[in-house]
Protein backbone atom coordinates (compact mmCIF):
# COMPACT_ATOMS: atom_id res chain seq x y z
CA UNK A 1 0.00 0.00 0.00
CA UNK A 2 1.56 3.38 -0.83
CA UNK A 3 1.04 5.73 2.62
CA UNK A 4 1.87 8.87 0.95
CA UNK A 5 -0.86 11.53 1.11
CA UNK A 6 -1.61 14.36 -1.33
CA UNK A 7 0.56 17.54 -1.52
CA UNK A 8 -2.41 19.80 -1.97
CA UNK A 9 -3.89 22.10 0.95
CA UNK A 10 -6.80 20.97 2.06
CA UNK A 11 -6.93 22.92 5.68
CA UNK A 12 -8.25 26.06 3.73
CA UNK A 13 -11.01 24.72 1.34
CA UNK A 14 -14.51 25.12 2.14
CA UNK A 15 -17.10 22.19 2.43
CA UNK A 16 -17.99 22.27 -0.72
CA UNK A 17 -14.80 22.12 -2.09
CA UNK A 18 -13.60 19.43 -0.28
CA UNK A 19 -17.00 17.10 -1.03
CA UNK A 20 -16.17 18.05 -4.60
CA UNK A 21 -12.49 16.61 -4.26
CA UNK A 22 -13.68 13.61 -2.07
CA UNK A 23 -16.41 13.25 -4.51
CA UNK A 24 -13.88 12.88 -7.53
CA UNK A 25 -11.44 10.48 -5.67
CA UNK A 26 -14.11 8.20 -5.23
CA UNK A 27 -15.14 8.08 -8.55
CA UNK A 28 -11.91 6.71 -9.73
CA UNK A 29 -12.49 3.67 -7.05
CA UNK A 30 -15.77 2.62 -8.08
CA UNK A 31 -16.73 0.27 -10.78
CA UNK A 32 -15.91 -2.93 -12.37
CA UNK A 33 -16.53 -6.56 -10.94
CA UNK A 34 -14.24 -6.92 -7.84
CA UNK A 35 -12.50 -10.15 -8.79
CA UNK A 36 -10.45 -10.51 -5.87
CA UNK A 37 -13.12 -10.93 -3.70
CA UNK A 38 -15.07 -13.33 -6.56
CA UNK A 39 -12.05 -15.25 -6.26
CA UNK A 40 -11.89 -15.18 -2.17
CA UNK A 41 -15.60 -16.50 -1.76
CA UNK A 42 -15.06 -19.34 -4.34
CA UNK A 43 -11.66 -20.29 -2.55
CA UNK A 44 -12.56 -20.13 0.75
CA UNK A 45 -15.99 -21.72 0.37
CA UNK A 46 -14.28 -24.66 -1.58
CA UNK A 47 -11.43 -25.00 1.15
CA UNK A 48 -14.23 -25.10 3.93
CA UNK A 49 -16.34 -27.41 2.02
CA UNK A 50 -13.73 -29.70 1.17
CA UNK A 51 -12.03 -29.77 4.65
CA UNK A 52 -14.84 -32.31 5.65
CA UNK A 53 -13.87 -35.11 3.43
CA UNK A 54 -10.51 -34.67 3.97
CA UNK A 55 -10.73 -35.00 7.45
CA UNK A 56 -13.33 -37.67 7.49
CA UNK A 57 -11.58 -39.12 5.17
CA UNK A 58 -7.98 -39.02 7.58
CA UNK A 59 -6.09 -36.97 4.74
CA UNK A 60 -5.35 -34.04 7.06
CA UNK A 61 -5.48 -34.35 10.83
CA UNK A 62 -8.78 -33.05 12.46
CA UNK A 63 -7.08 -30.28 14.64
CA UNK A 64 -5.30 -29.11 11.31
CA UNK A 65 -8.70 -28.98 9.51
CA UNK A 66 -9.81 -26.82 12.28
CA UNK A 67 -7.19 -24.64 12.25
CA UNK A 68 -7.70 -23.87 8.75
CA UNK A 69 -11.77 -23.71 9.24
CA UNK A 70 -11.45 -21.33 12.08
CA UNK A 71 -9.30 -18.89 9.35
CA UNK A 72 -12.77 -19.83 6.55
CA UNK A 73 -15.30 -19.03 9.38
CA UNK A 74 -13.05 -16.04 10.17
CA UNK A 75 -12.84 -14.17 6.38
CA UNK A 76 -16.65 -15.43 4.93
CA UNK A 77 -18.31 -12.81 5.32
CA UNK A 78 -16.90 -9.95 3.65
CA UNK A 79 -17.60 -11.05 0.13
CA UNK A 80 -21.20 -11.09 1.63
CA UNK A 81 -20.56 -7.90 2.98
CA UNK A 82 -19.40 -6.54 -0.39
CA UNK A 83 -22.33 -8.21 -2.31
CA UNK A 84 -24.94 -6.65 0.47
CA UNK A 85 -23.64 -3.10 -1.30
CA UNK A 86 -24.53 -4.86 -4.65
CA UNK A 87 -20.33 -4.26 -5.33
CA UNK A 88 -20.36 -7.01 -7.90
CA UNK A 89 -23.15 -6.02 -10.12
CA UNK A 90 -26.21 -3.87 -9.28
CA UNK A 91 -29.96 -4.77 -10.36
CA UNK A 92 -30.91 -4.84 -13.85
CA UNK A 93 -26.44 -5.95 -14.60
CA UNK A 94 -25.94 -8.98 -16.50
CA UNK A 95 -23.93 -10.31 -13.48
CA UNK A 96 -26.50 -9.71 -10.98
CA UNK A 97 -27.03 -13.62 -10.07
CA UNK A 98 -23.23 -13.52 -9.15
CA UNK A 99 -23.62 -10.21 -7.09
CA UNK A 100 -26.64 -12.50 -5.28
CA UNK A 101 -25.16 -15.90 -5.36
CA UNK A 102 -21.98 -14.37 -3.17
CA UNK A 103 -24.40 -13.37 -0.74
CA UNK A 104 -26.14 -16.47 -0.24
CA UNK A 105 -23.65 -18.73 -0.30
CA UNK A 106 -20.46 -16.84 1.26
CA UNK A 107 -21.68 -16.61 4.81
CA UNK A 108 -23.06 -20.62 4.86
CA UNK A 109 -19.89 -21.11 7.22
CA UNK A 110 -20.82 -18.74 9.60
CA UNK A 111 -24.91 -19.29 9.43
CA UNK A 112 -26.07 -15.85 8.71
CA UNK A 113 -29.06 -15.22 6.10
CA UNK A 114 -28.07 -13.36 3.17
CA UNK A 115 -32.10 -11.20 3.55
CA UNK A 116 -31.41 -10.54 7.27
CA UNK A 117 -27.16 -8.78 6.63
CA UNK A 118 -28.66 -6.79 4.13
CA UNK A 119 -31.40 -5.33 5.73
CA UNK A 120 -29.83 -4.89 9.31
CA UNK A 121 -26.75 -3.96 7.58
CA UNK A 122 -28.67 -0.78 5.32
CA UNK A 123 -29.61 0.11 8.61
CA UNK A 124 -26.07 0.39 10.19
CA UNK A 125 -25.09 2.76 7.00
CA UNK A 126 -28.14 5.33 8.02
CA UNK A 127 -27.90 5.13 11.69
CA UNK A 128 -24.16 4.33 12.41
CA UNK A 129 -23.99 4.45 16.21
CA UNK A 130 -27.27 5.59 16.66
CA UNK A 131 -28.38 3.52 20.46
CA UNK A 132 -31.89 3.14 18.86
CA UNK A 133 -31.57 2.45 15.37
CA UNK A 134 -28.22 1.01 14.47
CA UNK A 135 -28.54 -2.84 14.82
CA UNK A 136 -24.79 -3.26 15.18
CA UNK A 137 -25.10 -0.27 18.68
CA UNK A 138 -25.33 -3.40 20.91
CA UNK A 139 -21.33 -4.84 19.81
CA UNK A 140 -20.32 -0.95 21.84
CA UNK A 141 -17.72 -1.93 24.72
CA UNK A 142 -15.54 0.64 26.60
CA UNK A 143 -12.26 -2.34 25.75
CA UNK A 144 -11.21 -4.55 23.32
CA UNK A 145 -11.88 -7.64 26.26
CA UNK A 146 -15.10 -5.83 27.07
CA UNK A 147 -16.13 -6.00 23.03
CA UNK A 148 -15.04 -9.70 23.09
CA UNK A 149 -16.94 -11.12 25.99
CA UNK A 150 -19.98 -8.66 24.93
CA UNK A 151 -19.69 -10.65 21.54
CA UNK A 152 -20.08 -14.43 23.40
CA UNK A 153 -22.61 -13.16 25.41
CA UNK A 154 -25.14 -11.86 22.73
CA UNK A 155 -24.72 -15.18 21.55
CA UNK A 156 -26.44 -16.62 24.61
CA UNK A 157 -29.98 -18.33 24.06
CA UNK A 158 -31.81 -15.60 26.25
CA UNK A 159 -29.79 -12.59 25.13
CA UNK A 160 -31.63 -9.87 23.04
CA UNK A 161 -31.79 -10.50 19.20
CA UNK A 162 -30.86 -6.79 18.15
CA UNK A 163 -31.60 -7.92 14.19
CA UNK A 164 -34.80 -9.32 14.84
CA UNK A 165 -35.66 -5.96 16.88
CA UNK A 166 -34.44 -4.00 13.94
CA UNK A 167 -36.21 -6.33 11.41
CA UNK A 168 -39.45 -5.87 13.85
CA UNK A 169 -39.27 -2.06 13.81
CA UNK A 170 -39.23 -2.52 9.68
CA UNK A 171 -42.51 -3.65 9.68
CA UNK A 172 -43.87 -6.43 8.00
CA UNK A 173 -43.04 -6.27 4.34
CA UNK A 174 -42.87 -8.98 1.91
CA UNK A 175 -38.87 -8.53 2.02
CA UNK A 176 -38.85 -8.36 6.19
CA UNK A 177 -40.61 -11.65 5.85
CA UNK A 178 -38.80 -13.22 3.48
CA UNK A 179 -35.89 -12.25 5.40
CA UNK A 180 -37.38 -13.91 8.84
CA UNK A 181 -38.25 -17.01 6.76
CA UNK A 182 -35.19 -17.24 5.34
CA UNK A 183 -33.51 -16.77 9.10
CA UNK A 184 -35.60 -19.57 10.46
CA UNK A 185 -34.46 -21.75 7.76
CA UNK A 186 -31.00 -20.94 8.21
CA UNK A 187 -31.28 -21.98 12.14
CA UNK A 188 -33.34 -25.08 12.41
CA UNK A 189 -31.47 -25.99 9.29
CA UNK A 190 -27.95 -25.80 10.41
CA UNK A 191 -28.85 -27.51 14.14
CA UNK A 192 -30.37 -30.19 12.16
CA UNK A 193 -27.39 -30.63 10.17
CA UNK A 194 -25.25 -30.64 13.79
CA UNK A 195 -27.59 -32.76 15.26
CA UNK A 196 -27.43 -35.21 12.21
CA UNK A 197 -23.35 -35.34 11.93
CA UNK A 198 -23.62 -35.96 15.87
CA UNK A 199 -25.19 -38.90 15.89
CA UNK A 200 -23.93 -39.99 12.63
CA UNK A 201 -20.35 -40.57 13.86
CA UNK A 202 -18.76 -37.38 13.19
CA UNK A 203 -19.74 -35.64 16.12
CA UNK A 204 -15.89 -34.31 16.63
CA UNK A 205 -15.64 -33.39 12.98
CA UNK A 206 -19.26 -31.12 13.41
CA UNK A 207 -17.87 -29.43 16.40
CA UNK A 208 -14.30 -28.87 15.46
CA UNK A 209 -15.63 -28.17 11.51
CA UNK A 210 -18.27 -25.91 12.32
CA UNK A 211 -19.60 -24.79 15.77
CA UNK A 212 -16.51 -24.07 17.07
CA UNK A 213 -15.12 -21.97 14.23
CA UNK A 214 -18.15 -20.23 13.74
CA UNK A 215 -17.72 -18.95 17.72
CA UNK A 216 -14.30 -18.32 16.90
CA UNK A 217 -14.91 -16.54 13.56
CA UNK A 218 -17.90 -14.28 15.15
CA UNK A 219 -16.01 -12.91 18.02
CA UNK A 220 -13.63 -11.82 15.11
CA UNK A 221 -15.61 -10.19 12.57
CA UNK A 222 -17.62 -8.68 15.76
CA UNK A 223 -14.01 -7.22 17.07
CA UNK A 224 -12.67 -6.24 13.88
CA UNK A 225 -15.80 -5.54 11.44
CA UNK A 226 -17.75 -3.91 14.20
CA UNK A 227 -16.05 -2.99 17.11
CA UNK A 228 -12.67 -1.78 16.35
CA UNK A 229 -13.75 0.34 13.65
CA UNK A 230 -17.09 2.68 15.37
CA UNK A 231 -15.30 2.71 18.99
CA UNK A 232 -16.60 4.50 21.20
CA UNK A 233 -19.51 4.33 19.61
CA UNK A 234 -20.76 7.65 20.65
CA UNK A 235 -20.57 10.04 17.62
CA UNK A 236 -23.42 9.63 14.79
CA UNK A 237 -21.99 12.52 12.32
CA UNK A 238 -20.69 11.37 8.39
CA UNK A 239 -17.21 11.76 9.25
CA UNK A 240 -17.31 11.40 13.36
CA UNK A 241 -19.14 7.77 13.49
CA UNK A 242 -15.85 5.88 12.02
CA UNK A 243 -12.64 6.15 12.46
CA UNK A 244 -9.19 5.36 10.61
CA UNK A 245 -6.84 2.91 12.67
CA UNK A 246 -3.62 1.43 12.76
CA UNK A 247 -4.38 -2.25 13.77
CA UNK A 248 -1.41 -3.89 16.12
CA UNK A 249 -2.41 -7.17 14.24
CA UNK A 250 -1.96 -5.80 10.66
CA UNK A 251 -4.10 -5.09 7.95
CA UNK A 252 -4.63 -8.62 6.74
CA UNK A 253 -6.06 -10.09 10.19
CA UNK A 254 -8.20 -7.16 10.51
CA UNK A 255 -9.71 -7.96 7.66
CA UNK A 256 -9.04 -4.19 5.81
CA UNK A 257 -10.70 -2.73 8.56
CA UNK A 258 -8.29 0.33 9.12
CA UNK A 259 -10.04 2.10 6.57
CA UNK A 260 -13.19 0.93 7.43
CA UNK A 261 -13.87 5.03 7.27
CA UNK A 262 -13.55 4.76 3.43
CA UNK A 263 -16.31 1.86 3.23
CA UNK A 264 -18.63 4.30 5.12
CA UNK A 265 -18.26 7.04 3.17
CA UNK A 266 -18.06 5.29 -0.35
CA UNK A 267 -19.54 2.10 0.24
CA UNK A 268 -19.14 1.78 -3.72
CA UNK A 269 -15.74 1.25 -3.26
CA UNK A 270 -15.00 -2.05 -3.34
CA UNK A 271 -12.72 -3.46 -0.15
CA UNK A 272 -9.56 -4.34 -2.28
CA UNK A 273 -9.61 -0.37 -3.14
CA UNK A 274 -10.22 1.27 0.35
CA UNK A 275 -6.54 1.46 1.24
CA UNK A 276 -5.12 3.39 -1.68
CA UNK A 277 -8.39 5.54 -1.66
CA UNK A 278 -7.76 6.04 1.85
CA UNK A 279 -4.58 7.23 1.34
CA UNK A 280 -5.67 9.24 -1.48
CA UNK A 281 -8.09 10.80 0.73
CA UNK A 282 -6.52 11.03 3.90
CA UNK A 283 -5.71 15.05 4.08
CA UNK A 284 -9.64 15.42 2.92
CA UNK A 285 -10.51 12.75 5.76
CA UNK A 286 -8.56 15.18 8.52
CA UNK A 287 -9.55 18.09 7.13
CA UNK A 288 -13.47 16.77 7.68
CA UNK A 289 -12.26 15.58 11.32
CA UNK A 290 -12.26 11.97 10.96
CA UNK A 291 -10.43 10.32 13.77
CA UNK A 292 -7.15 8.79 13.04
CA UNK A 293 -5.44 6.76 14.85
CA UNK A 294 -1.70 6.15 13.86
CA UNK A 295 -3.09 5.47 10.18
CA UNK B 1 -46.73 -22.64 13.26
CA UNK B 2 -45.81 -19.87 14.85
CA UNK B 3 -47.09 -21.28 18.75
CA UNK B 4 -44.96 -24.37 17.64
CA UNK B 5 -41.82 -22.35 16.36
CA UNK B 6 -41.80 -19.99 19.36
CA UNK B 7 -42.18 -23.50 21.69
CA UNK B 8 -39.30 -25.27 19.79
CA UNK B 9 -37.06 -21.93 20.63
CA UNK B 10 -37.97 -22.03 24.05
CA UNK B 11 -36.62 -25.79 24.20
CA UNK B 12 -33.92 -25.41 21.76
CA UNK B 13 -30.90 -25.12 24.18
CA UNK B 14 -32.67 -28.35 25.33
CA UNK B 15 -32.32 -29.79 22.14
CA UNK B 16 -29.43 -28.97 21.59
CA UNK B 17 -27.98 -29.61 24.38
CA UNK B 18 -29.31 -33.56 24.07
CA UNK B 19 -29.14 -34.06 20.48
CA UNK B 20 -26.05 -32.58 19.98
CA UNK B 21 -23.32 -31.56 22.74
CA UNK B 22 -24.15 -35.08 24.37
CA UNK B 23 -22.80 -37.15 21.06
CA UNK B 24 -19.76 -34.59 20.95
CA UNK B 25 -19.12 -35.18 24.95
CA UNK B 26 -19.46 -39.03 24.42
CA UNK B 27 -16.58 -38.86 21.17
CA UNK B 28 -14.23 -36.44 23.60
CA UNK B 29 -14.41 -39.16 26.13
CA UNK B 30 -13.97 -41.86 23.62
CA UNK B 31 -10.92 -39.85 21.59
CA UNK B 32 -9.22 -38.96 24.86
CA UNK B 33 -9.68 -42.48 26.27
CA UNK B 34 -11.17 -41.06 29.46
CA UNK B 35 -13.28 -43.96 31.55
CA UNK B 36 -16.46 -42.79 31.71
CA UNK B 37 -17.44 -43.23 35.70
CA UNK B 38 -19.56 -46.31 37.24
CA UNK B 39 -19.08 -48.62 34.08
CA UNK B 40 -21.12 -46.07 32.65
CA UNK B 41 -21.56 -45.92 28.44
CA UNK B 42 -19.34 -42.66 26.97
CA UNK B 43 -22.65 -41.53 25.73
CA UNK B 44 -24.79 -41.94 29.04
CA UNK B 45 -22.42 -39.54 30.50
CA UNK B 46 -22.45 -37.03 27.29
CA UNK B 47 -26.46 -37.06 27.73
CA UNK B 48 -26.11 -36.44 31.49
CA UNK B 49 -23.94 -33.19 30.83
CA UNK B 50 -25.81 -32.07 27.66
CA UNK B 51 -29.04 -32.54 29.33
CA UNK B 52 -28.07 -30.83 31.91
CA UNK B 53 -25.98 -27.98 30.48
CA UNK B 54 -29.19 -27.24 28.16
CA UNK B 55 -31.36 -26.67 30.62
CA UNK B 56 -29.01 -24.78 32.97
CA UNK B 57 -28.82 -22.93 29.32
CA UNK B 58 -32.64 -22.53 29.00
CA UNK B 59 -33.99 -21.80 32.79
CA UNK B 60 -31.00 -18.88 32.71
CA UNK B 61 -30.52 -18.07 29.49
CA UNK B 62 -26.70 -18.25 29.38
CA UNK B 63 -24.96 -21.27 28.27
CA UNK B 64 -21.52 -19.09 30.11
Amino acid sequence: MNETTSSVDYSSMSDAELAKAEKEIARKYIGGVPWGMVFWWFANLTIWFALWPLVIFNVIPLWVGFAIACVNVSIAYLPSHEAQHSNFAKVGHPLRWLNELIGRTSTIPLVLPYGVLRLTHMKHHSHTNDPENDPDYGNNAPNAWGAIWNSIKKRQSGSDDDYGKALEKMGQTPEVMAAIYEAIIWRLGHIAILIALAWSGFALEAFFLWFLPKHIGMSHIVFYLSWAPHVPFEKMGRYENTRAWRSKMGNIFSQGMQYHVIHHLHPAIPLFRNGAAYWEMRDILQARGVQIDGL
Amino acid sequence: METFLKLLAAWMPVIFGVGFLAPVFAAMLVATGVEAPLGFAPIHVGLAAGLSWGLIAKFTGRWV
